[in-house]
């Protein structure tokens, strides 16, 4: 079966991240740990980031053309690299599951009540694997035509919020009240897997990227304006619920947009914040889906959008079985996935694939220098004989 | 193979679910399993079963049908050799 080959722009790729970033991690809300400093540690995780970032741009400019299963391939061979991305593939879709529960609940709680969340699962999981078997590139146009929107929705949220004048900086205050500690623990325990270390699975859709002479470059541009846009929402989360309510609340940005209320005619302002929070979802569960289609291409080399619709299908399924409730499904983020998912699929195997590519690729120079030499010596021992005869 | 990899998902990520749970309350994995077919999806557990098996029918369908293209390009190529 013949695999195609797709193509993705710098400016899909920077609207890809910052969906990307966005995508549960505003659902849920980041950086708690820190209270009132939660921006600080937003923008401190931004960095962590862009370091993340940077760090995966070392495969990218060694091999343009491959992607991560490909690159593992390189170093390990293929039945060691099947079993490794046999185990990416489940990764990529419980995450997948996760995100698409995140929504499910958000939606179920907050905005259809009386709509069961396995229909809402369905449907969006039918949708991801329609546009997944249009391919990538479908999906990068989504992202690219509707991010606009999202901009102008945030912007336009802020201005009701300052206008509604339900916003007390003085919320804001003590910053650095307890030192800088928890800011630094919130960053590297929390906020380097989620949602910074997630990217991850954009190890997958660099290969398909037109221009990688600039990638790095809109990468760092699209993890900065990603980790502002969280900082804001930070901000304006903890000035208008204060740093309590907002560690209470579930879905912390739609209870601050219930907020708005402007002469008693511009209210529920739920929908703006549903249309950035579906936004992001979207593109955050397929991309993770798209590198869990991506993993199974590889293993039983057949084009991945046959897998498309199936496989939606067992994302839709276990985002219902992931947990018991919403309660659940939290402490199993917070106790479960960090450590015993996150840890080792975005930190040790990555550090080991880096290490196998550094060994291999001395290797490979020390033999063609070898080769060099040895040649250069067969040629010096010629020109030797002959001048004797 | 769109069939297999769809059970094998099926039974990897379901695993995977099972040792959470074992970790999180202390099950026994087959306390586990218990728990994931039956009282998680007490609720739609239809909607959510009919989901499943609408994937497992469109794998098997997939898989019809990348066999007969093979077994057509196969006869193709045979006639034209």
């Amino acid at each position: 079966m013949k695999i195609e080959k797709e193509n993705i722009s710098l400016s899909q790729l920077l609207t890809l991240l910052i969906n990307f970033l966005l995508g549960s991690a505003i659902v849920v809300g980041v950086g708690g740990d820190a209270k009132n400093d939660a921006w600080l540690a937003i923008l401190l995780g931004g960095l962590i980031g862009i370091g993340i970032i940077t760090f995966f741009h070392f495969f990218i400019y060694r091999f343009p053309d491959k992607n991560m299963f490909q690159v593992f391939e390189f170093c390990i061979g293929r039945k060691i690299t099947i079993v490794c991305t046999l185990i990416y593939i489940v990764y990529y879709l419980y995450i997948s599951s996760r995100v698409i529960r995140d929504f499910g609940e958000l939606m179920a709680t907050a905005i259809l009540p009386n709509s069961p969340i396995e229909m809402m699962s369905l449907t969006f999981c039918l949708l991801m694997g329609y546009i997944l078997y249009l391919g990538i590139e479908v999906l990068a146009r989504t992202s690219e035509i509707f991010t606009p929107y999202l901009f102008g929705f945030f912007l336009l949220l802020a201005i009701f919020l300052f206008a509604s004048g339900s916003l007390e900086f003085k919320q804001l205050q003590p910053i650095l009240g307890e030192g800088v500690m928890p800011v630094i623990k919130t960053a590297f325990t929390e906020l380097a897997f989620f949602p910074y270390g997630e990217m991850i699975a954009f190890s997958v859709i660099y290969a398909s990227l037109t221009n990688k002479k600039y990638s790095l470059r809109v990468s760092i541009v699209g993890v900065g304006t990603a980790t502002l846009i969280l900082s804001v929402s930070a901000i304006l989360m903890i000035v208008s619920l204060g740093a309590d309510s907002v560690a209470r609340s579930n879905f912390p940005l739609l209870s601050t947009a219930r907020l708005v209320s402007i002469g008693n005619f511009i209210e529920r302002l739920d929908a703006l914040v549903v249309f950035i929070i579906m936004l992001g979802v979207f593109i955050k569960g397929s991309l993770f889906f798209y590198a869990g289609l991506k993993g199974l291409e590889y293993i039983f080399k057949l084009p991945y959008r046959y897998f498309a619709i199936p496989i939606s299908m067992i994302i839709s399924l276990f985002s219902i079985l992931v947990s018991v409730d919403f309660a659940d499904h939290i402490q199993e983020g917070i106790k479960m996935v960090p450590y015993y998912l996150h840890f080792p699929f975005q930190v040790v195997l990555p550090l080991i694939l880096f290490l196998l590519v550094m060994w291999k690729q001395r290797k490979i120079k020390s033999k063609r220098k070898g080769e060099q030499d040895g040649t250069e010596q067969t040629k010096s021992s010629f020109i030797k004989e002959t001048n004797k005869n | 193979m769109v069939t297999f990899a769809f059970i094998l998902l099926v039974i990897l990520l379901t695993i995977l679910i099972a040792l959470f749970d074992m970790s999180l309350f202390e099950f026994s994995f087959f306390e586990a399993m218990k728990n994931i077919l039956y009282s998680e999806i007490a609720i739609g557990r239809y909607i959510a079963l009919f989901g499943a098996v609408l994937g497992l029918i469109s794998s098997v369908i997939i898989d019809f049908r990348i066999h007969r293209s093979k077994k057509e390009s196969n006869a193709d190529e045979r006639t034209q050799g």
